[in-house]
């Protein structure tokens, strides 16, 4: 177990004044089987007119909050401190990964909640050209598991992480065919993959823990937001990482999880005015202690 | 399936005469037909229609059609979706002939849509609240979950009074066994009670004695019960305001909201004159943000707010869902109620029907297949022509699938993407078709509304005609027809009119400053080019006039130096006026093409199309008799591009209708328009704008030169409309100093720029004070500065020239001004527009501004 200490910061810089804003934020670390949040606080400036906190559809904590006065820049700082156990060791069944498809179309009681995860969302839609993108590693008789994990390898080793190639609004099958992007693009890439072959996949926010070069001390700000995927293998939900071809542990901490991007952005939001802003965003994930 | 029968002649009773109209009318094999009995028997409730019809002859028929048809076009005029002539106002044309529902049939109905709506609304709060019929297995979860009309953001959001449909409607159809039907539901935001109401208005005018003959329930009740219970949920209980939210008038039922807007007392607004602060929702208007408590929505559910919603959408508000969340403004129908329209639910209602409510599910509904399971899958592949497979969700937005092949890929990665409905062979009605009476296909789309006393359904109905026999299903956009619903009682008809509300007193009211912002913008620009037109018009005839001279050829000394002075001005290109001067025939041949180049900032075509635009948006604004005229612009301006090259006569005429229609325009503004902010933002263009072109003008004029400077003088005069005047006062040619006084000083000639000042001066000391103090001080210096100016200027002095010959004092003052008035349209946009123009140049933004998730 371990105990971390994260601030992620995010500064816009307006060219032009905003006359109303309206965001919503997803920065709050989320409690899980794994995780225990233990104390969170987020400061924005200027000061919001309004703010509301509640929980989403998905059970992410989240913030909705209007700044009413002029500004040229707003920062938004969250500071958690949060306790990491490793995830429960996968259970690899030998059941091919095809029944479980059968066994999510019969919706009983217990897929419910992941049909949610099924099919398109705002930035996935699934299709004949992801499922084939997928099927080397799906082979029919293969167990669910065995299939994740060699699409997640697969993945990590087909492409290339490139920070310039993609932009936020970047589609899964441009990224499918540059064979570029970064952990948000590989994760989309894969959740369109999985779904489209008929099985729930989810898309989780959070941070990973880097470790500096060794005899390097660590660089603040040089950590980053981070994303994997979590798809449903009958037997709870398998978190995979594909950006490190590893499944999610110890070093991931997890905000919140969602269908995609769109549902658990860190920061969104409407404003009046401000045009040609900056934005610069810095994460911190620094180890407090292990256990 | 819809085969025409043996022509077999319709028993028309004795008495009364039968109508000759329906002599030849063939029912169709296989449908019920709502006049006559399969004996061929006319149906008792018809026997008044029929009558009717024998009364009048096909040529009294025809004339009452034509009267229907101008009453239409009449209300086409005020609330014409986008005033571009060729663009059908309307959906749909009205014939005469009526479906006749009987009371007894009518209760049965009635009773059918009510436990319809009560099930439809409770099913929403289920959905978007603990969800048992999921868990319990009554509903696949596919049909919530992949739904695209299941807003997550509204889960656990239970609106006032538990109300989810505050206006609903049905599609009916009756079937060849006589039953009526449902064929589909519509709860996002259903449209067609205003045309259904429309429909009754003109049938009923149209055919007074027919409707008091027949004992028809009234509509007119039905409209106040919707607006009464909205009004009662609204969270300010003195005097709320209820507003009708539109995506705008590029929507095809624009029309429709215009309409009941009007109808109910709503103010008809866009998603950007409201604005969400500290969680409520205000209205953007002259005097500030005032609350807005009720907002009936004809904006689809997920367009409303771009923040927690369509992050893509520019026609809702952002933060709407959060007021809607903590209770401080009602949304009709509730945000998430478009999630009960799919089909994909009808096959589950019978059982829902029995588990909310304990009932038997009243109405029929069309046999219809949803693809939850592999072999109705199958089924609806190897079926899709007779099943008409459709996409179950379609605002999905994927593209709907032909055939079996199509089909089968579609479900293989979108598995309950689909649904099919047996074939219906649709009951038929009289309708006419040119001069003949044929048998068509209709269905009927009825309206539930939420009141204080539970569910009210609308008696009558919106009844759309099939537009061929093959289409068994008839959907407003593809519908030519539309009929009036006509239910009877054997009881007292109620005489209510929402326009003549019985024993209310009205309030004695007298417009204010809430004016929405935007509304006084685009008025401020209905002004603006409307001015902007007419000057370039005038200085074109002024071109043509010359060219017509005479015997037709026009004498060269007087086309050179006009098409120069034009030139100059900046109504014509280099090319063109060089054209006129030394190339006839291509100047005839280019000019039509440059009068109808709608990209020509400036130019006449564009800027009456921009004029139209403009008062389309306000058309709820504008009276009756300004919006004929605007009218009469559209339809001119088009002729325009029908004119030959060379037909000077014909482009004379044209230019002098538009000429007409403008001062038309003007004038219906000064006469008949109150002096509110309306109008004083709507002249206050007219005169700026007329300030702009005079300032140029006389600019044109005092640098000119020499060159033909007395023909200058002359255009001069002619464009600004002053010839006679100038004439009446002097007796001989134009010269310089006499033109300027008339021109530039005198403040008792309207086309003069000291009178346009001296206008402007008057409006800034009237608008409205609450906002920007500081900033109307700054636009009344602005004003007062220009006027003393001019007021102190003498035109002897003015018309001298220094000793390189030119009138720098006049140049001076001419400048100042022209400095002046860009500069005060830009100060009363920033003080009164502001807050309706802030996101409009580029929109709410978001996209490259969210933080890429990077590691």
């Amino acid at each position: 177990m371990i105990r971390y200490h994260a601030r992620h910061s995010t500064v816009y810089d307006y060219g032009e004044p905003v006359t109303l804003a309206h965001h919503m934020i997803h920065l709050s670390p989320r409690q899980a089987p794994y995780q225990t949040p233990l104390s969170h606080r987020i400061t924005v400036t200027p000061e919001p007119t309004s703010w509301n906190a509640r929980v989403d559809v998905f059970g992410n904590a989240m913030v909705q909050f209007a700044i009413e006065q002029s500004h040229r820049r707003l920062v938004v700082e969250a500071l958690s401190e949060v306790e990491v156990a490793p995830r429960p060791k996968p259970a690899v069944k030998a059941a091919p990964w095809e029944n479980l498809v059968e066994v999510v179309a019969e919706a009983g009681p217990e897929t419910i909640e992941a049909f949610a995860f099924l099919h398109d969302s705002t930035l996935i839609e699934v299709g004949d050209d992801l499922a084939a993108f997928a099927e080397p590693d799906f082979k029919p008789g293969r167990p669910v598991v065995e299939a994740l994990l060699a699409l997640t390898h697969r993945i990590n080793a087909e492409f290339t992480f490139d920070p310039t190639a993609t932009t936020v609004t970047t589609p899964v099958r441009e990224v499918l065919a540059d064979k570029r992007g970064v952990c948000q693009d590989f994760a989309h890439l894969m959740i369109g993959a999985v779904r489209s072959l008929g099985l729930p996949a989810r898309y989780v926010s959070g941070y990973l823990r880097t470790r500096p070069p060794p005899g390097r001390p660590r660089l603040v700000g040089s950590d980053q937001s981070h994303a994997w995927v979590a798809v449903w293998t009958g037997a709870g939900w398998l978190e995979c990482d594909p950006t490190n071809d590893c499944l999610a542990g110890v070093d991931h901490i997890t905000l919140g999880w969602g269908r995609d991007y769109d549902d658990v952005a860190p920061l969104r939001g409407i404003i009046n005015g401000g045009r040609d802003a900056e934005l610069d965003v810095g994460v911190d994930v620094i180890a407090l202690a292990e256990a | 399936m819809s085969l025409i029968a043996e022509p077999f002649a319709p028993d028309l009773p004795e008495t009364p005469p039968a109508a000759p109209l329906l002599r030849s009318y063939q029912p169709l094999l296989g449908h019920v037909d709502e006049w006559f009995a399969p004996t061929g028997a006319l149906r008792k409730p018809l026997e008044p229609v029929v009558q009717m019809i024998s009364g009048l002859g096909a040529g009294g028929l025809a004339e009452r059609e034509e009267a229907a048809r101008l009453l239409l076009r009449d209300n086409g005029v005020t609330y014409n979706v986008y005033g571009d002539p060729r663009n059908a106002a309307r959906a749909v044309e009205l014939d005469l002939l009526p479906l006749v529902i009987d009371e007894a049939e009518w209760a049965a109905i009635e009773a059918g849509l009510i436990q319809r709506a009560r099930l439809m609304n409770t099913l929403l709060s289920d959905l978007y609240g603990s969800q048992t019929t999921l868990k319990t297995g009554l509903i696949h979860p596919a049909i919530v979950q992949t739904n695209p009309d299941f807003l997550r953001p509204l889960v656990g959001l239970a609106p006032p009074g538990g109300i989810w449909l505050h206006a609903y409607a049905v599609d009916l159809a009756r079937g060849p066994d006589g039953a009526w039907r449902v064929i589909g539901d519509r709860s996002r935001t259903p449209a067609g009670a205003g045309y259904a109401l429309e429909n009754r208005v003109v049938a009923s005018r149209a055919l007074p004695d027919l409707y008091r003959a027949m004992r028809v329930r009234r509509v007119a009740a039905w409209f106040d019960r919707l607006r009464q219970s909205l009004r009662l949920l609204a969270p300010r209980t003195r005097s709320p305001r209820i507003v009708l939210l539109t995506p705008g008038p590029y929507n095809e039922t624009f029309f429709e909201h215009a309409y009941l807007a009007r109808y109910l007392g709503f103010t008809l607004v866009e998603g950007n004159d409201l604005t969400v602060r500290r969680d409520q929702v205000f209205l953007k208007t002259l005097g500030g943000l005032e609350p807005v408590d009720v907002i009936l929505r004809r904006v689809d559910d997920d367009f409303c707010d771009p923040l927690e919603l369509r992050g893509d959408s520019t026609l809702g508000v952002a933060g709407l869902v959060q007021a809607a969340r903590v209770g401080k403004v009602v949304i009709a129908n509730a945000l998430g109620a478009g999630l009960v329209e799919t089909p994909a639910l009808m096959p589950a209602l019978p059982a829902l029907a029995e588990h909310f409510l304990g009932e038997t599910l009243r109405l029929p509904q069309l046999e219809t297949h949803w693809a939850g399971d592999a072999a109705t899958r199958a089924r609806l592949i190897e079926r899709c022509e007779p099943l008409s497979t459709r996409p179950a969700f379609p605002r999905a937005g994927r593209s709907s699938p032909e055939g079996r092949a199509a089909w089968a890929a579609h479900l293989r990665r979108n598995p309950y993407d689909a649904v099919g409905q047996e074939p219906l062979a649709l009951s038929t009605v009289p309708t006419f078709e040119g001069d003949q009476v044929v048998a068509r296909p209709v269905v009927m789309r009825c309206f539930v509304a939420a009141t204080e006393d539970g569910f009210s359904v609308m008696p009558g109905g919106l009844v759309r005609v099939a537009p061929d026999l093959d289409r068994a299903m008839v959907r407003l956009q593809q519908s030519g027809q539309a009929k009036d619903a006509v239910v009877l009682t054997s009881g007292p008809v109620d005489e209510f009119s929402l326009l003549r509300p019985p024993d209310s007193a009205v309030e004695v009211r007298r417009q204010g400053n809430n004016l929405p912002s935007r509304v006084a913008d685009d008025l401020y620009w209905v002004g603006r080019y409307a001015e902007r037109a007419e000057f370039a018009i005038r200085a074109l005839r002024a071109l043509v006039l010359r060219l017509t001279d005479g015997a037709g050829t026009g004498a060269q000394s007087e086309i050179a130096p006009c098409a120069h002075f034009l030139r100059v001005l900046g109504e014509l290109t280099p090319a063109l006026a060089e054209a006129a001067s030394n190339a006839r025939a291509q100047f005839d041949r280019e000019l039509v093409p440059f009068l109808t180049d709608d990209s020509r900032t400036g130019g006449v075509y564009a800027t009456l199309r921009r004029l139209s635009g403009n008062a389309s948006m306000v058309r709820d604004r504008l009276s009756l008799d300004m919006a004929r005229t605007l009218r009469f612009v559209d339809a001119h301006v088009e002729e325009l591009r029908d004119i030959a090259p060379g037909d000077h006569a014909g482009l004379l005429s044209q230019f002098d209708s538009l000429v007409m229609a403008s001062a038309a325009m003007a004038g219906l503004g000064m006469e008949n328009m109150t002096r509110g902010q309306a109008w004083r933002f709507m002249d206050l263009g007219r005169r700026i704008e007329r300030a702009l072109a005079s300032v140029h003008l006389l600019r044109v004029l005092v640098v000119g030169g020499p060159d033909h400077a007395g023909q200058a003088l002359d255009l001069a005069l002619d464009i600004a409309d002053s010839f006679m005047t100038y004439r009446a006062r002097y007796f001989t040619y134009a010269q310089f100093a006499p033109v300027f006084d008339l021109l530039l000083l005198d403040e008792a000639n309207p086309r003069s720029l000291a009178f346009q000042i001296r206008a402007i001066a008057d409006h800034v000391e009237n608008l409205p004070r609450e906002r920007g103090a500081g900033a109307s001080g700054s636009a009344r210096l602005l004003i007062q500065t220009a006027l003393a100016e001019l007021r102190g200027a003498d035109v002897a002095r003015l018309s001298g020239t220094n000793r390189r010959g030119r009138h720098s004092e006049l140049e001076a003052l001419l400048e100042a001004i022209a400095e002046t008035l860009p500069e005060l349209s830009d100060l009363i946009s920033q003080t009164y527009f502001s807050h309706a123009l802030a996101v409009r140049p580029d929109g709410p933004t978001r996209g490259p501004l969210v933080p890429k998730v990077r590691a």
